[in-house]
């Protein structure tokens, strides 16, 4: 405070008496110095930052109310209620008879933990400060405040890679990314919810270690990719896309210790973390995807070996043939090794998701379970300019600033953007990996810029002092002159220019907004539609139904649905499923694919052997709901043939089409699918003025109206039919 | 009640706001004397 007080004193006494200066309250005392403003304007941008991108994911909490979204989320929430209740050995330990029956799941060797403790931590943490919250709360409210995190960590990084204006503007894209926002919404408590945070946070780490070669950053690192495997399984990007970068670095002669230190620290060490969690186990050391790693790992010595001997020779001739020698025969071992491993299975193969990512017909062709996720599904460019805006042509802009500032930094997010972008491109969901990249480098764009144009105007303001100041009188004065007389446009033109890039982002924050609230806060449990009349119609159809299955079914009773409702009816039913979300079997999932395409007679004795009870089906002919049975059908026929060939496609097609009227064929118009979907809707008028049975979904009128069910009854249909349960009659007495 | 589109409101205000912080952020850093 002394020193800002100091010179308005000293500048009042030496000119003429000023109201403001002399007066009590002096505002010149008031006017902070250049670092204490940065230093003000850096603090409320990251605090209004964090703010920002906790409250933007909150729209669905809001709109609908505090619950849990869609699929997986629901096994997350189910496990995390178990840990709190039971605790850590029980939940390590837990074995769900429950699901998959009757094989049943062994839950802690199959799933990463690390959402479910990270929430569980936040819930015991509130507990004793006192906090009383439901844990669902705390799950429904995982996702934002990891997210608020992930915008710190951006600014951090940002910084690391260009300046802290970058890391500024990073922070900001990234809070309202919708490419990020559509994984990190309240109530999507997945994996990603944390892993983002994860993944960024051990980029972050392990290039601070590169550039600064110090092992505490390495060690730190290390454990961010612990908590990274212990969070989801995208964590095989890191162990691939680091050791790429590492060979990179080292192709391109920019080895040093500062690497070595980072690399071989980061990889040993987390590596021996990752092992502790079981659903990885031993896979860095056995299986293909982490060989990379693994190599680059032993290059790395090989470097250092090298390293040490030209140290040693001092002559560059015998150094260049031991160089020669060495490096075929480190390339020949390693490639015997990899064969020997390989080939006595010691190496597992790539697994098809691996397959899938590099190739993006892969799993069309081979692998219909992964096919038929929509999520799996190769981007759209409209989903790119949707997800990304104004970030699609500030990306270009950014590498073009990154190439021209080439450092082990800047080498490391040009990597990571581009194989993130391509991946992206592969996979729809992936687009949340190259998020963080994508904000980053679009980030150092858009500060570069600013700061351009910013020094445009601030420079011009020192020049027309010195000119003004200094008279006319000396050559050097003059050309200042000069200057200043283009002054008014550069200046006018670095103002336009800034009112523009304003305007762009002032429009990215409402594209983003708009995005959030019209497109990824649906919880998809609950159903939204505008009546007639422009008024919201809400569709609770699911709960109704997982509700009723609570109420009304025996405790033991097993539920035979299609995958995608499994961990929804075990969560909110709390019954036991044949199939579930999980999908780990396979041969499971098409057996009940072959029960849902064959005739009922044939599907009875399936249902028998499987012990089912009930059967659920999801049905949107009624209210137009296009995420129905009906239209997954042609996949449970996929997937079932793909294990039973008496089960084939074209079946189920008329000329190659898929028709439910009818001109549908015969197979169609009968098997269970069809059968328990449209069980007396031929006897229903959906929509004025047309035919009863008129499918909404589809647009068209059914082709069987008249469906009798000879081994199943139906036992309750939701309020807008959106789910249908049926029972299983008991077998008939033979006597 | 404050109810989605209040938030809505509320999100687009601190969004733009927030850039024109960055952007006063960055002529703060461009004074010539910033070190």
């Amino acid at each position: 405070m002394g020193g800002k007080s100091e010179p308005a004193k000293s500048e009042s006494m030496a000119t003429k008496p000023d109201l403001l200066n002399t007066s009590f309250f002096s505002f010149k005392s008031l006017k902070l110095k250049t670092k204490q403003q940065e230093l003000l304007l850096r603090i409320s941008i990251l605090g209004l930052v964090y703010i920002l991108a906790f409250i933007a994911r909150l729209f669905s909490v809001l709109r609908y109310e505090s619950m849990i979204h869609e699929f997986d989320p629901y096994f997350n929430y189910r496990t995390t209620l178990f840990l709190t209740e039971k605790g850590f050995y029980e939940f390590w330990n837990w074995f769900d008879s429950e699901s998959w029956y009757p094989l049943g799941r062994i839950i802690g060797g199959t799933l990463y933990p690390g959402l479910m403790v990270t929430a569980a931590l936040i819930y015991w943490t509130l507990r004793f400060l006192r906090f009383f919250v439901h844990i669902r709360e705390v799950c429904v409210l995982t996702a934002p405040f990891f997210a608020s995190n992930t915008t710190l960590v951006a600014y951090f990084f940002g910084k690391e890679l260009w300046d802290t204006g970058a890391g500024l503007v990073a922070a900001v894209l990234i809070a309202i990314c919708p490419g990020y926002i559509s994984r990190s919404v309240a109530g999507s408590y997945d994996n990603e919810a944390v892993a983002i945070f994860a993944l960024l946070l051990t980029f972050y780490l392990f290039v601070k270690a590169v550039n600064t070669g110090s092992l505490a950053w390495a060690l730190a690192s290390a454990f961010g990719y612990f908590y990274m495997v212990s969070a989801w399984g995208g964590y095989v990007f890191i162990i691939n896309l680091v050791p790429l970068y590492v060979l990179v670095l080292l192709i391109t002669g920019r080895y040093s210790m500062r690497l070595y230190i980072a690399y071989n620290c980061m990889y040993i060490l987390g590596m021996l973390l990752a092992m502790q969690i079981r659903f990885v186990g031993f896979q860095h050391v056995q299986s293909g995807e982490h060989m990379g790693a693994m190599g680059v790992f032993l290059l790395m010595q090989v470097f250092y070996f090298l390293d040490w001997v030209k140290y040693q020779l001092n002559d560059t001739k015998l150094f260049q043939t031991f160089l020669r020698i060495t490096v075929t025969s480190a390339i020949l071992v390693g490639g015997v090794a990899v064969g020997v491993g390989t080939a006595s299975g010691y190496i597992s193969p790539w697994t098809g998701r691996f397959y899938s990512l590099l190739d993006p017909t892969y799993a069309k062709d081979h692998i219909p379970i992964i096919a038929s996720v929509s999520e799996h599904q190769p981007t759209a460019w409209s989903s790119f300019m949707f997800d990304y805006h104004i970030l699609l042509f500030l990306f270009p802009a950014g590498l073009y600033f990154c190439f021209k500032r080439l450092t082990d930094a800047t080498i490391f997010i040009v990597m990571y953007g581009l194989t993130s972008l391509y991946f992206a491109g592969v996979m729809v969901r992936l687009i949340l990996v190259a998020t963080p990249a994508v904000c980053l480098i679009s980030a150092i764009a858009v500060s570069a810029t600013i700061k351009n144009l910013t020094s445009l105007l601030r420079t011009k303001q020192k020049v027309s002092q010195t000119g003004s100041t200094k008279g006319a009188g000396s050559s050097k004065a003059s050309s200042k002159v000069t200057l200043d007389q283009s002054q008014p446009f550069q200046k006018n033109g670095a103002i336009a220019l800034l009112v523009g890039v304003f305007y762009l982002l002032s429009r990215y924050a409402i594209h983003c907004t708009w995005v959030t609230a019209e497109a990824y806060s649906s919880p998809s449990i609950v159903l939204a539609a505008r009546g007639a009349h422009g008024n919201r119609i809400i569709f609770d159809d699911y709960r109704e139904a997982y509700y009723w299955l609570r109420q009304n079914t025996a405790t033991d009773a097993k539920i035979m649905s299609w995958w995608d409702y499994g961990y929804q009816i075990t969560a909110m039913g709390n019954r036991t499923v044949i199939v579930d979300n999980n999908t780990w079997n396979n041969t499971h999932i098409a057996t009940v694919g072959r029960a849902m395409s064959s005739y009922e007679d044939d599907a009875y004795d399936i249902m028998r052997s499987l012990d089912v009870n009930y059967v659920l089906v999801v049905f949107g002919g009624v209210t137009g709901y296009s995420s129905d049975d009906i239209n997954k059908f042609l996949w449970m026929v996929r997937i079932g043939g793909g294990v039973f060939p008496v089960i084939k496609e074209p079946d189920y097609l008329v000329n190659g089409e898929f028709r439910v009227d009818k001109g549908a064929s015969p197979k169609m118009l009968n098997c269970l699918m069809y059968k328990l979907c449209y069980y007396r809707f031929g006897e229903l008028t959906t929509e004025y003025g047309k035919p009863p049975g008129y499918d909404r979904a589809r647009g068209v009128e059914i082709g069987n109206k008249d469906i009798k069910l000879e081994h199943l009854e139906e036992a309750y249909t939701t309020s807008n039919w959106i789910v249908r349960i049926y029972r299983v009659k008991p077998p008939t007495n033979r006597l | 009640m404050f109810d989605d589109q209040d938030l809505g409101f509320f999100a687009n205000f601190l969004g733009i706001f927030i850039f024109i912080m960055v952007i006063a952020y960055h002529f703060v850093v461009a004074e010539p004397k910033f070190e």
